[in-house]
């Protein structure tokens, strides 16, 4: 049986996926225009959505048994509508997930994750082995916690660049029953040189996804990633959701609706800017850069948020479109170098 | 002595400027190519030629614009945005802002008391509010883009350009001359739509007076009066705003 499950957005619960015998696979987008896409999706939806489309249609991903789609942003609603249709053979899974944490909340998203996991497991789901996946998942977090922890030291840490292809690559293909390879990726994390007396500005690199080339780009004019606000970066590292939960749907609803705040939520500004205030005086973050991406309603938002932020702080904030096409370059590059030659004045 | 130089490779001109001791003693405006380094060389061979000095003779060259990661003869590499900062701030340390509306750039940059770039805005990624969105327009037009400025000061009002996308904008100002509006009203509003987009950024930016603009466009003295209009303020122009960016870079070369 091939056992690869799609998912996309990062408030599905990889640990159901895990507990059902299936090994999640995170569906990274693709570089290049999206014109296969074009002909199902609208132009103004998200990038990376339509670039994940794309993929499915060229036949470009592992073939998987099916996709789990959030509800979760507008895009993500059209995607789940024509991917049945038009995306791949297979299973197409959907999951509502509320936009406010609250007791309510909690009770809809867990019956949410309960109707996903009899879906995906096509019984009622052991919940030994969901609590058996969660607490697997929760030390393969807890490890990735403790590598972003070390990027804190001013001296010594992997750069950007290493930290976000190691993370791509435990998204994919990630199963306890398969030799441990999420700890591998980890452990390998170790074995980088470590930057001794390293000069170059630490930013803060901030968006909805970001672009891996971004995260390149930045480090090859001169500049440090040291924590990625996305939801390809810090929000899958989710900590351990607090109170003593006996349901464990209930207890995966509290742990990714409580997580690190996504732009998507409603009414979590105050939580969002402690969020930011604790990476900038711990990481010693000296610069922000935000990665708007096109037609993405909530990294706008977002951007204004944390423009406040950044004028309150006194931090320089470069903000920087992209439509996840890998195009981009020429346009970054004299906005990253000035704002590098910038930093590096003050 | 210090003799240095800067070398502006922008897309569509490139600019060297030589100075001696803090003081510009040549400069050269070559239109750019596909040869990068090749006109970048001959725009600096001119600025030297001017001065009197040889290549030899340089204690430093720094390179900016767009194509400044081409040219193999320059020891630095600076962006155009610390470059038109420090290429202002020689010539009038007070100013505050600088607007610099290049062939397919448009910044808004912020300096503090020393010079220094506090902060930037540019353009989104389309050519609306740069040279070429001009040079797109005049083409349509059927005039010399070098004349537009003039050709608008003749009309009393500017006709309305609803899109700022440049290939929008086309067919409207093509619709525009079917319906028989004379052509300087047609240039005036492109200016005023070229100043509002602008003045959205400088906007943005939090502009402080006095304000500088630099770049090629600055020479046309249509979009500077429909800028100084929208911001409500008078805004300084260099002799030759276009060189600006390569006098910072070669004052910088200097250190």
């Amino acid at each position: 049986m091939n056992n690869l499950m799609g998912w996309l957005c990062h408030y599905t619960p990889v640990e159901i996926l895990t507990a059902s015998g299936y090994t999640p696979y995170r569906l990274l987008g693709r570089k290049g225009n999206n014109p296969r896409a074009a002909s199902y999706l609208l132009g103004n939806l998200c990038p990376y959505v339509q670039s994940c489309l794309e993929a499915a249609l060229r036949q470009e991903l592992p073939p998987l048994a099916g996709v789990v789609i959030t509800r979760s942003c507008n895009a993500m609603i059209h995607l789940a509508n024509v991917w049945p249709r038009y995306g791949l053979k297979g299973t197409t899974l959907t999951l509502n997930v509320p936009r406010r944490l609250d007791e309510d909340a909690v009770i809809y998203f867990g019956l949410e994750l309960r109707r996903l996991a009899s879906e995906l497991a096509g019984t009622q789901l052991n919940e030994e082995s969901l609590w058996a996946a969660i607490t697997w998942w929760e030390k393969q977090r807890a490890a990735w916690r403790e590598v972003f922890t070390s990027r804190a030291a001013v001296q010594c840490h992997q750069s950007g660049r290493e930290i976000m292809d190691a993370l791509a690559r435990w998204q994919r293909s990630l199963n306890p029953g398969e030799g441990e390879e999420g700890t591998v990726i980890i452990n390998g994390l170790a074995r980088y040189p470590c930057y001794q007396n390293d000069r170059r500005p630490r930013l803060l690199l901030a968006g909805s996804i970001l672009p891996e080339e971004l995260i390149a780009m930045v480090e090859e004019c001169g500049g440090l990633s040291v924590f990625e606000d996305s939801c390809n970066g810090r929000r899958l590292l989710l900590a351990p959701a607090a109170g003593a939960e006996k349901d464990p749907y209930l207890y995966l609803a509290r742990l990714y609706l409580g997580g690190p705040p996504c732009p998507r939520m409603v009414g979590e500004g105050e939580k969002r800017y402690r969020y930011w205030a604790e990476a900038v005086d711990r990481f010693h973050i000296q610069g922000v850069i935000y990665h708007v991406m096109k037609f993405c309603d909530a990294a706008m938002y977002d951007f204004l948020a944390l423009k406040a932020f950044c004028e309150k702080r006194g931090l320089p904030l470069l903000r920087l479109d992209g439509d996840f096409s890998g195009g981009n370059r020429g346009q970054w590059q004299t906005r990253l170098e000035a704002f590098l030659e910038m930093l590096e004045v003050q | 002595m210090v003799l240095t130089a800067g070398v502006d490779i922008g897309s569509l001109t490139t600019k060297a400027v030589v100075v001696r001791d803090g003081h510009l003693v040549g400069a050269a405006v070559l239109k750019s190519g596909v040869d990068s380094a090749g006109i970048a060389r001959k725009a600096l061979q001119e600025a030297l030629g001017q001065a009197g000095f040889k290549e030899d003779s340089l204690d430093g060259i720094v390179a900016t614009g767009y194509g400044r990661i081409r040219i193999p003869f320059a020891r630095r590499r600076v962006t155009e945005i610390t470059c038109h900062a420090r290429g202002i701030y020689h010539l009038w340390p007070d100013i505050r802002t600088v607007i610099d509306i290049g062939g397919q750039d448009s910044k808004v940059i912020l300096l503090d008391d020393d010079g220094k770039v506090r902060d930037f805005v540019m353009n989104e990624k389309c050519a609306a509010g740069t040279g070429r969105f001009l040079e797109v327009m005049a083409n349509a037009l059927e005039v010399p883009v070098k004349d537009m400025g003039t050709l608008s000061q003749q009309a009393s009002q500017g006709a309305s350009i609803s899109s700022m996308c440049t290939v929008f904008a086309e067919s409207e100002v093509v619709s525009l001359v079917a319906e028989g509006r004379p052509v300087a009203e047609i240039i005036k509003g492109l200016h005023n739509a070229i100043a509002q987009r602008v003045v959205a950024m400088a906007q943005r930016a939090g502009w402080e007076e006095p304000v500088a603009m630099t770049g090629g466009v600055a020479k046309n003295l249509g979009v500077v009066q429909s800028l100084e209009e929208y911001l409500g303020t008078s805004i300084r122009i260099p002799p030759d705003p276009q060189i600006i960016g390569a006098l910072g870079a070669a004052l910088l070369a200097a250190g």
